[in-house]
């Protein structure tokens, strides 16, 4: 197998936070994540509000310090840079935020957006820089006319677009796409999906995707990353998640992606509650508080991400243990049914 | 007799750039007890469709014409004092982000006795023990102490259990929830969904759901309207709607959803949606349509009917011999 | 900078609302009178028309003359020349000055912010003009010192200001997309995060140049800006009001109401600005 574009080992970020006058607690946004981009797959990280997905996304381009760990990028530990340092790399690693209209300057059109990048990483300038620009503007399917529009003269479609274009610009080995779609309409959002799938090929990109929807996910993902209040709880390959998930969440979350049921009617694992919040996040296993599974042991045990299956690593001592759950099985067989 | 029936409903806005016909002649019927879907992306007015039925419509929004028959009266007729009157206790309405809709000062509890001291006209001594079993029916766990809570310690989730809650203190006949899930997790999506379905069995609340995610609602929805720019391009019961959608709309938004395990390109829809200030003539989906031809381009379409409760206005049904 | 507003959209809304056009035409009357002076003013500002003392308005001094026989509409017209030249120039020093420093300030953030914003807080706790009479105290009269002591008095306002909206666009995804792309720390303060916190700084300016007026004209008044025999309208009115009980009222009146109608002016427009760009406003 070829190196690994980008490792992370044992990332932590704990934000502080004032509770009290005197006290002072930490959000633990990303509890000790590793994992790794393999050159030319993209890796779905999968989750609720409160699971860590986007501080995660964000630290892996150093846009957000870890609190510990480390972010390897050619064997080059990223997050010991300094910022000066790590501008020359940010031509590498680029990034497709969330809300497009937020992550786009609202004074600068979408021409001088795109020509940003190229500019300051000495690419191109002024007529080669504009030309560029607007071959890549055209390459995520804007017209020139497009290209003179400010942010708010753009739908919602139209500036992700630029948002996709900007990040293309530098021609980047590595691309974390943080929810690009789930701010649009779904026909929209089919649009941009096309358009991801298209330009990940023709740029050979790495990626990192992330999503809560993993319809979504299971359209774009080659492995697949679930995560809970700031853990992995399961890791696999496409198939091995959707066809055979292993850790309680992950079932349940499939089982909450609507619409699927009127046709594939199999008795959905709607969990109880909500996710807990990450400032006093459950002792032992994090899930405990609503696994339906949940038995003594879970509520002390600290869980640990364990290979099943070459691949395929759930964070559940009693999966692991013991094979599998009754339960779960019959869902899922039901599922194929 | 159907609960509600709105006929030609319109409702423009008037901007400064023109005339924007929002709605433009909707009809719809709902019956007793039934969940109908309001289903439509951004700009296919199905937001405005329910503001309308209220008549909560703001400037520069106006209702031009139609009917909306609400148990035989004609609300667009009533006087803004009945009309008031009617409003939470009737027809109730919930909406997308919960807690910008409670008052942060507020209790929940206080909140709550006072939907049911002043909306259900219950006496004083009784509305926290209803208040309680409220909390309880919409299964917000140890409602008690819940009562206490102000807004911002609930979560999305059970903000939007609080506005639920309020919603059917008057035994409403009809609520109408607007995107009452966007923006919660999936999982709370789940159990909000459910809530709402199990409200329906044991009250008979009938409801249309306003949302833009056509699989949240076949979900819970017994028919479903589909929109596009303005009107309702196919309406059907879920099932039917599923197995066999006939406007090629419908069709192209289920294409565009992502299903579990398909790779390669999504089928979706070319285009984007229409400016409403200059609709295309004709069918106002023509643009975007694989199967438009030359009658598309000039003559709107009317409902053609391809079974009793199953319609779409689409020329291609008529093509093939409906009607 | 108002480009994205710009054009047709404001013009469009400032025909909707008659007082912003009010304030409008006030304001470029004043600026047409500071321009064209020269060519407005009948006479010398400085001439003294030793035998047309202190008389009431006629058809040859339409707003009479002070006690040095100077011809007051003469001296009003020039008078806006020079109080405008001074307004403008203190609001520009003090919105340059006052919202890089407190760009630098909310941008670094730290305990240079933490000091800065402390000595802000020692400026304003002074009333202004006891401020700006201490500065004037300092430097002797005259326009430069005018200049100086409106401009330091309205510093820490701009800095307050620029400082707030900059730390709300800090939070916004552009600005991490910017560093994402590889922008260097002053080029995201420069071409990004200042140009999209400058909206309410600019409106404030309109709403501040009435105020420098008022306070240039008010230390004139005191006898610490500009001296005597010169045309401005705070000097006029101390000149006029020592005549007083002889009831020469033209000699005060006439530079007090075009004080007055600037100031209006201004404020009018300042409002009706920040009305238009009121993002609530600007969204429907």
């Amino acid at each position: 197998m070829p190196e690994p574009v980008l490792v992370v080992e044992h990332l932590v970020k704990h934000y502080p936070v004032r509770t009290g006058w005197f006290r002072r607690q930490y959000v633990h946004a990303v509890d000790g994540v590793s994992l790794e981009v393999h050159p030319g797959e993209t890796l779905a990280l999968v989750g609720e509000s409160g699971s860590g997905k986007s501080t995660l996304g964000r630290m892996l381009l150093v846009l957000e310090r870890p609190t510990a760990g480390r972010i390897l990028y050619k064997g080059q530990d990223l997050s010991r840079l300094r910022e000066r340092e790590l501008r020359s790399y940010r031509k590498s690693l680029q990034m497709v935020f969330q809300d497009p209209m937020d992550a786009l300057n609202p004074r600068m059109t979408a021409l001088e957006t795109v020509m940003e990048p190229l500019v300051l990483h000495g690419i191109a300038e002024g007529k080669a820089a504009r030309d560029r620009a607007l071959e890549l503007l055209e390459q995520v399917g804007l017209t020139r006319e497009h290209a003179g529009r400010y942010p708010h003269q753009l739908s919602g479609g139209q500036q992700q677009r630029v948002g996709i274009a900007r990040a293309l610009a530098t021609e980047p080995e590595f691309v974390v796409f943080d929810e690009p779609t789930s701010a649009l309409d779904v026909s929209v959002q089919a649009q941009l999906l096309n358009l991801i799938r298209r330009l990940r090929a023709e740029y050979r990109l790495s990626s990192v995707f992330i999503s809560h929807d993993l319809a979504v996910v299971s359209h774009l993902a080659d492995r697949v990353a679930v995560m809970y209040l700031g853990q992995v709880v399961e890791l696999g390959s496409r198939q091995q998640i959707f066809e055979n998930p292993q850790h309680p969440y992950t079932v349940s979350l499939m089982s909450s992606i609507p619409g699927d049921r009127p046709l594939m009617p199999w008795k959905p694992l709607v969990l109880e509650g909500e996710v807990p919040s990450p400032l006093n996040p459950p002792s032992g296993c994090r899930f405990h508080t609503r696994c339906p599974f949940a038995d003594v042991s879970c509520h002390v045990r600290a869980q640990k991400l364990e290979p099943i299956e070459p691949g395929h690593f759930v964070a559940c001592h009693r999966v692991i243990e013991r094979g599998d759950y009754g339960v779960l099985e019959a869902a899922k067989e039901r599922r194929k049914a | 007799m159907s609960l509600l029936e709105v006929r030609g409903l319109k409702t423009y806005f008037y901007t400064r750039r023109g005339v924007v016909k929002v709605l433009d002649g909707l009809n719809f019927a709902l019956e007793p007890g039934q969940i109908v879907g309001l289903v439509g992306e951004t700009g296919s007015g199905k937001s405005v469709t329910g503001f309308s039925i209220l008549r909560l419509v703001r400037r520069p929004g106006r209702i031009v014409g139609g009917e909306v028959v609400f148990e035989g009266r004609d609300l667009l007729k009533l006087p803004e004092p009945q009309m008031a009157a009617l409003r939470g206790r009737d027809i109730a309405m919930i909406f997308q982000n919960p807690r910008t809709a409670l008052n942060p000062l507020i209790t929940v509890g206080r909140f709550l006795e006072q939907v049911l001291h002043f909306r259900a006209g219950l006496p004083r001594n009784r509305t926290r023990d209803e208040a309680v079993r409220l909390l309880s029916a919409v299964h917000i766990p140890d409602p008690e102490r819940r009562l206490s809570s102000y807004p911002h310690q609930l979560s999305g989730g059970m903000a939007q259990r609080v506005m639920i809650a309020a919603a059917v203190a008057a035994r409403p006949k009809l609520l109408i929830a607007d995107e009452p899930t966007t923006g919660l997790d999936v999982t709370v999506q789940a159990q909000i969904m459910r809530l709402l379905r199990e409200l329906r069995d044991q009250t008979g609340t009938a409801q249309i759901l306003i949302t833009h995610d056509l699989g949240l609602a076949s979900e819970v929805c017994d028919a479903i309207a589909v929109m596009y720019a303005g009107e309702i391009v196919e309406f059907a019961p879920t099932r039917t709607l599923f197995a066999t959608p006939k406007h090629p709309y419908t069709r192209g938004l289920l294409a565009s959803r992502p299903k579990l395990g398909q790779t390669g390109e999504i089928p979706g829809i070319r285009g984007a949606v229409p400016d409403l200030m200059n609709p295309p003539r004709g069918c106002r989906f023509h643009p975007r349509c694989p199967h438009a031809f030359t009658r598309c381009r000039v003559e709107r379409p009317r409902p053609v009917y391809v079974s009793p409760d199953h319609y779409a206005t689409c020329f291609l049904l008529e093509e093939e011999g409906h009607a | 900078m108002l480009k994205r507003v710009a054009q047709s959209e404001v013009l469009y809304r400032i025909k909707q609302n008659p007082t912003t056009l009010l304030g409008l035409g006030i304001v470029i009357f004043m600026f047409g009178l500071a321009v064209f002076a020269p060519w407005v003013a009948p006479y010398d500002p400085l001439e003294k028309h030793f035998d047309h003392v202190s008389e009431p308005p006629s058809r040859q001094f339409w707003m009479g003359t002070d006690q040095f026989g100077q011809d007051i509409f003469s001296r009003v017209v020039w008078a806006a020349r020079l109080d405008l030249f001074i307004a403008a120039t203190a609001v520009a020093i003090s919105l340059v000055v006052g919202s890089l420093l407190g760009a630098l300030s909310g941008y670094l953030g730290g305990w240079f912010d933490e000091m800065f914003m402390r000595l802000m807080d020692i400026l304003q706790a002074f009333p202004s003009l006891i401020l700006a009479m201490g500065i004037a105290f300092a430097l002797g009269p005259g326009v430069f010192t005018v200049i100086v002591a409106t401009s330091a008095v309205n510093i820490p306002g701009y800095a307050r200001l620029m400082r707030s909206t900059l730390l709300s666009e800090k939070q916004r995804t552009y600005v991490l997309a910017a560093r994402a792309v590889g922008n260097p720390p002053w080029r995201i303060l420069f071409r990004h995060l200042i140009p999209n916190a400058l909206t309410p700084v600019l409106v404030n300016a309109t709403l501040h140049f009435g105020w420098a007026i008022l306070e240039a004209a008010g230390l004139s008044f005191l006898g610490l800006g500009v001296a005597v025999p010169n045309a401005e309208w705070g000097v006029m009115i101390n000149m006029g009001l020592q005549d007083f009980w002889q009831g020469h009222w033209w000699a005060y009146t006439f530079p007090g109401v075009f004080i007055a109608l600037t100031v209006l002016g201004f404020n009018l427009v300042g409002d009706g600005l920040s009305d238009l760009l009121d993002p609530r406003r600007a969204r429907q």
